[in-house]
């Protein structure tokens, strides 16, 4: 079996009284897309955001990447590390066009300088597809679509191990979402280890390898993907009961 | 009739240029920060007695002066960014509390200088001496320099904030602060970085000034009350549209003081201010919410 890049042991995450992650253990092995999924509040950004550090870290257990232990690392050297994520944000930098986006990242978190930050900046918007001509407008004006191929392409700049995706289908439409799966198929065919937070269920079954359901912040179930859905549990807690 | 009216316009011209220094510097702290700094006139004001000193107390000549001058304006700037500015990011009143801040500074430094320099009136001689005619309107040299320099300082903030790693860091960094630190910028030192460049700004419109205008405590006041005029007309988040602003309050302000006369201009650009804000809230060149 491949060694886990990303795991987890029994981390949890508390304010006051709401415990929002509680004694969460999962792995992610190199090369997979690892899909989590979850009703709204049952911790998913949560779990990205104490695995990053952004805006905060644990309150109990550990996170380990690459071989290291990270849960007490500062945010910005996680990701350096290689384990870079997106937001839920409409735009990252909602003044800045994706040329200045890109270089901005490339070269905080990508240690370039110069001509080699702009080519990398470049070769990161192809992969992703992103138009050409539209490589000058605001974030801002760009349609929903480019800001997700943006956010992806800006966390990609640096060549993470693993893409940590908060919900990029939301907000698209059907075709986009097609677009999206392709996109997603194509970066982990390229090596690109993927974590996916999402709610469009057909998206998540499309492309991950294995699935993890929370529920008030703990696991539901986890596995493959068509197996986890048919659990009780999970068409209880997260289809509602209608499926059977 | 003319010649008064082409008179007036050249002197809107010198005092858009100032304005223009002013606001944009103001524009800096703004959108990198979301403070509006109301310590930037005193630190013209620091600027211009330390050149002062520099160049005719100690006899050190007037660019090294200057010089002196824009560099303690930095300095003094950092200093306010960190004990008066820095301890409250993050902080969900942090406007509200900065603003009282940032006055603290203001009446601090205008009392230290009172107690420091006296109350006695001071100047720092011309930059350049003369004076140039433009379309029959005759001002200093030292005044045309002035509007020739706005226009340079103005781009060169333009490109540095467009084209170089830290400049487009700082706009990074005021968009969304939370990405900024993950790719690893350094934020606090991004903070400094903007208020630094805005009190150097101040610090070298307030040196330039200091030939211009007699250099007394309370000398960046007023110039602070019209750059708050323009960046309420131009909208604080654009560089472009703070400059633009400035340039035609400068104009107005001219104008005014030729047709209503001196005593009723700041009542006639207030009110145009109110005007303004009524309809226009985020500023003439502002976009609409």
């Amino acid at each position: 079996m491949t060694e886990p890049v990303l795991h987890t042991r029994s981390v949890s995450k508390s304010f006051g009284g709401l415990q929002a992650v509680k004694d969460v253990s999962f792995e992610v092995r190199e090369g997979e897309i690892f899909g989590i999924a979850g009703p709204n509040g049952s911790g998913k950004s949560t779990l990205f955001n104490i695995m990053t550090g952004i805006p905060f870290g644990v309150t109990s257990g550990e996170v380990h990447f690459d071989g290291q232990r990270v849960d007490r690392w500062a945010p910005h050297r996680i990701a350096q590390a290689g384990l870079c994520r997106t937001f839920q944000k409409d735009a990252e930098y909602p003044d800045l066009d994706a040329n200045e986006t890109l270089l901005v990242s490339a070269t905080y978190n990508g240690g370039l300088r110069g001509a080699e930050a702009t080519r990398r900046a470049n070769a990161v918007l192809d992969q992703v597809e992103f138009d050409r001509s539209r490589r000058c407008v605001l974030s801002r004006e760009l349609s929903v679509y480019e800001k997700k191929q943006l956010m992806i392409a800006s966390a990609m700049v640096s060549q993470p191990k693993v893409l940590m995706l908060d919900e990029p289908a939301s907000g698209l439409t059907k075709p986009e979402i097609a677009r999206l799966d392709a996109l997603l198929v194509d970066l982990n065919r390229a090596g690109l280890t993927i974590l996916l937070i999402e709610h469009v269920l057909s998206l998540l079954l499309s492309v991950s390898q294995r699935l993890m359901v929370l529920n008030y912040g703990e696991i539901l179930a986890q596995g493959d993907p068509t197996a986890v859905v048919k659990e009780p549990a999970v068409i209880e807690a997260y289809l509602g009961g209608r499926r059977k | 009739m003319i010649d008064t009216l082409i008179a007036t316009l050249v002197s809107g011209l010198v005092l858009g240029s100032l304005y223009a220094l002013m606001a944009s510097g103001l524009s800096v702290v703004w959108t990198t920060l979301g403070v509006f700094n109301f310590s930037h006139g005193a630190l013209m004001m620091v600027s211009a007695f330390v050149a002062w000193t520099v160049s005719e107390a100690l006899g050190l000549g007037l660019l090294v002066g200057i010089a002196a001058g824009t560099l303690s304006a930095a300095l003094v700037g950092i200093i306010i960014e960190r004990l008066l500015v820095r301890p409250f990011y993050g902080d969900r009143n942090m406007l509200l509390i900065t603003v009282m801040t940032t006055l603290a500074a203001m009446i601090i430094l205008e009392k230290s200088a009172l107690i420091i320099w006296g109350a006695r009136l001071k100047q720092l001689p011309r930059l350049i001496e003369g004076e140039i005619s433009i379309f029959g309107a005759t001002i200093s040299a030292h005044e045309a320099l002035l509007v020739a320099l706005a226009p340079l300082l103005l781009i060169a903030i333009w490109q540095f904030t467009v084209r170089s790693t830290v400049g487009r860091s700082l706009r990074a960094v005021g968009q969304n602060q939370e990405s900024a630190s993950l790719i690893g910028i350094d934020v606090s030192k991004a903070f400094a970085i903007a208020f630094g460049l805005s009190a150097a700004l101040a610090g070298l419109t307030g040196a330039l000034l200091g030939s211009i205008r007699f250099i007394t405590p309370t000398m960046g006041s007023e110039p602070l009350v019209k750059a708050m005029i323009v960046v309420i007309f131009g909208g604080l988040g654009s560089l472009g549209a703070t400059a633009g602003a400035a340039y035609v309050i400068g104009i107005i302000e001219a104008l005014l003081i030729l047709w209503l006369g001196l005593y009723w201009t700041p009542f006639a650009l207030f009110l145009l201010m109110i005007v303004v804000l009524v309809f226009r809230p985020n500023g003439i060149f502002g976009g609409r919410e």
